[in-house]
């Protein structure tokens, strides 16, 4: 009996000897808190007008990682608190914000021009790029992106019309691939982290 | 008897009396703060309500820094944006918030920039407990 039981409990040991091996030597890899692509799609093409009145293109940002949103400086809310929170990342990144460009693409080009767009976005932070473009060119993106964007007239507003839009966030990785997307009011803490494990 | 009767009457007519006092005083606004803005842009403007009296309605809010000034609500359906107009806001007792992401007061056609550190007067105008004023800080972004 006593042997029995000494066998079971040596039995036991070992298993339990193999489970430790296993998670010190083949550590779990860490979790994404957003979205993930899996796999990573290549990122669609943007090429749009700046505020400076100079061509934007995506792919000439590989190495960086682009956090990508598509908003209007006429809205009050959604954009605002993103583009705060986005400020708030690229605070929290510290060194790793020199590789990191946020992108903001409008969904309003008729009031929208890039000039306006680059004045709005150094409201929060002078390194934020402003895309816009043509009604055609804005639509090919938002299409690409899967983007929905809707005009709401409101006629007891002074408003004039406001634009209903999706207000999902995008990765696009230092490879130039969409990597993950975060919904509307994630919190800048699970971002930055995310931003650092693509750092690693 | 009729002293223990007195003060059990006493006792219970006390407690009502803090407890209707729990719930005195009037509505009262705080907190309230907006975001910068750019001249000729919109803006938005975020405080609290707290209502111990009676359910109220906010009928409209007015500020001189901007042509136009709307109420507001956010909503989110399906992970997509929608901004629905106001014309009057509920205000039930206890508090009710104006915040990012919900209700706020939509400052339309800012006559100048708002920077960070700008102060300016919202006028808010309930239906019983009449005119609000509240100093509005503009809060770094």
């Amino acid at each position: 009996m006593n042997t029995r039981v000494m066998q079971v409990g040596l039995g036991l040991l070992i298993l339990i000897g193999v489970a430790m091996g296993i998670t010190v030597f083949f550590p779990k890899a860490e979790t994404f808190r957003g979205t993930l692509y899996d796999p990573t799609i290549p990122a669609p093409e943007i090429e749009l007008t700046q505020g400076n009145g100079s061509s934007f293109k995506l792919s000439e940002m590989r190495g960086d990682v682009v956090l990508l949103f598509f908003g209007y400086t006429s809205c009050p809310d959604v954009c605002p608190t993103t583009l705060s929170d986005l400020k708030r990342v690229m605070e929290e990144l510290g060194p790793d914000a020199e590789h990191v460009q946020v992108v903001f693409a409008t969904v309003d080009p008729d009031r929208d021009t890039p000039k306006k767009l680059q004045d709005y976005l150094s409201l929060f932070n002078p390194s934020f790029i402003g895309l816009s473009g043509d009604m055609d060119e804005m639509k090919s993106v938002w299409n690409s992106y899967g983007v929905y964007r809707e005009v709401a007239t409101m006629p007891n507003s002074a408003t004039g019309y406001l634009v209903n839009h999706s207000a999902r966030l995008y990765v696009i990785d230092q490879d130039g691939n969409l990597h993950l997307s975060y919904s509307y009011g994630t919190p800048v803490d699970d971002i930055v982290h995310d931003l650092k494990i693509l750092f690693k | 008897m009729f002293k223990v009767r007195f003060v059990i009457a006493f006792s219970t007519l006390a407690l009502l009396i803090s407890a209707c006092g729990a719930g005195g005083g009037e509505l009262q606004v705080n907190d309230g703060w907006a975001r910068p803005g750019l001249a000729g842009g919109n803006g938005g403007v975020f405080f609290v309500i707290n209502n111990p009296v009676e359910t109220d309605m906010l009928l409209s809010a007015s500020s001189n820094v901007a042509n136009t000034v709307e109420m507001h609500k956010t909503v989110m359906q399906d992970g997509n944006m929608q901004m629905v107009q106001q014309m009057n806001v509920p205000v039930p007792v206890g508090e009710t918030t104006f915040k990012p992401g919900d209700l706020h007061v939509m400052l339309i056609g800012l006559k100048n920039d708002l920077k960070p550190g700008d102060t300016f007067t919202l006028r808010l105008k309930f239906e019983n407990a009449g005119e609000k004023e509240l100093t509005i800080t503009v809060q770094e972004p």
